[in-house]
């Protein structure tokens, strides 16, 4: 049901379940896994954690970034009508978005869900918890710094797209990569944002 | 992802969470098989026969972070600082900043500003290009 998206009624003769009770064990299986969970496991790395993150990604040539960060759009099929307008796409679909920050093994550290499908990158940023953390100055932490070209910097970084703003927070790619270095730069960098893509792919 | 089949934003947020929960309970439980996992198993191994590595790092020249007490010169963050003046940083004129606490408005708006700062963003690709132009030997090859 969760993974596949099947309608409640679909399963009810091989599962021998009526409609009304394969709907209230997923509501109550979801709402388990969301309350028990939830704290635990959709919250911020912690010190150790980034550490290990940091590490990772140094390895991979991008030092002091913390993951990739991407937003995906989840299609709703039984929308309300009187939604409707919110939650069209730019596809013509209704959905929510899904933004979302993850490691190299898709391992999410950052997920947040429910904003309307109108939204851009830029509009879903404004509104992610990440991101008022960031204006508050609670996050990502100030006693960690890390050098790159000679500078130190404590300003931890993610990767993301073009979609992104222009803020010293992401390490987009170039816009216009025109020389080797740059086409270089654009290449491992798409490399690592590729991250949040894998995840969206492997996700149920 | 599928698409939702649920007819309230709660529901489709609940699941939406209760999916990313059980797709990180299923990370945590085959990561080792993952080729990522080997790879930094072999820079590490690698890393340690050839006695590289600093605080946290492998695989590279130099430490992956350091961990100390915060900036010392101004702002949330502060500025980027180099190397060779690493030392003085806190005599660049910032000094009244350093005693900003933590919260008040004028910390979160600097914390704002410095996240949203558009020069500081090309000066990090500028010198992310760099670095990775530095060492796209070793870095491009698992992309080859």
């Amino acid at each position: 049901m969760l993974g596949h998206g099947e309608p409640y009624d679909r399963p009810d003769e091989y599962c021998r379940l009526s409609r009304s009770t394969i709907t209230e064990a997923t509501r109550r299986l979801t709402e388990f896994i969301v309350n028990k969970w939830e704290p635990t496991n959709l919250r911020r790395p912690t010190e150790e954690e980034l550490k290990h993150i940091l590490t990772r990604n140094a390895a991979r040539g991008m030092p002091g970034w913390n993951g990739a960060i991407d937003c995906t759009h989840w299609q709703w099929q039984k929308f309300l009508r009187a939604l409707a307008g919110q939650y069209h796409d730019r596809k013509g679909k209704r959905s929510v978005v899904i933004e979302s920050v993850c490691d190299e093994d898709t391992y999410i550290w950052h997920f947040f869900i429910g904003a309307p499908g109108s939204y851009n990158d830029t509009n879903v940023l404004a509104s992610s918890p990440q991101m008022l953390d960031v204006n508050a100055g609670v996050w990502p932490p100030r006693n960690i710094s890390y050098t790159l070209n000679g500078r130190t910097r404590r300003l931890l970084c993610y990767t993301a797209d073009r979609g992104y703003p222009r803020y010293a927070l992401f390490a987009a790619p170039h816009p216009i990569p025109d020389t080797r270095k740059l086409a270089d730069h654009n290449c491992l960098q798409e490399a690592v944002r590729k991250d949040a893509e894998r995840l969206y792919a492997v996700m149920p | 992802m599928r698409p939702a089949r649920f007819t309230s934003v709660f529901r489709l947020i609940n699941t939406g969470k209760a999916a990313a929960i059980l797709h990180k309970m299923a990370i945590e439980c085959t990561r080792e098989d993952f080729v990522a996992q080997q790879r930094m198993q072999e820079q590490r191994s690698a890393a340690r026969n050839e006695a590289i590595g600093g605080q946290g790092a492998f695989g590279g020249d130099q430490a992956a972070f350091f961990v100390d007490d915060g900036p010392s010169g101004g702002g949330v963050w502060g500025p980027p600082v180099s190397i060779e003046t690493d030392g003085q940083s806190s005599s660049n004129g910032h000094e009244a900043e350093q005693d900003m606490a933590v919260g008040s408005l004028r910390y979160t708006d600097g914390a704002e500003c410095e996240a949203r700062d558009t020069d500081a963003h090309f000066a990090l690709l500028h010198d992310l290009s760099e670095h990775l132009y530095a060492n796209r030997g070793p870095l491009l090859v698992p992309y080859l």
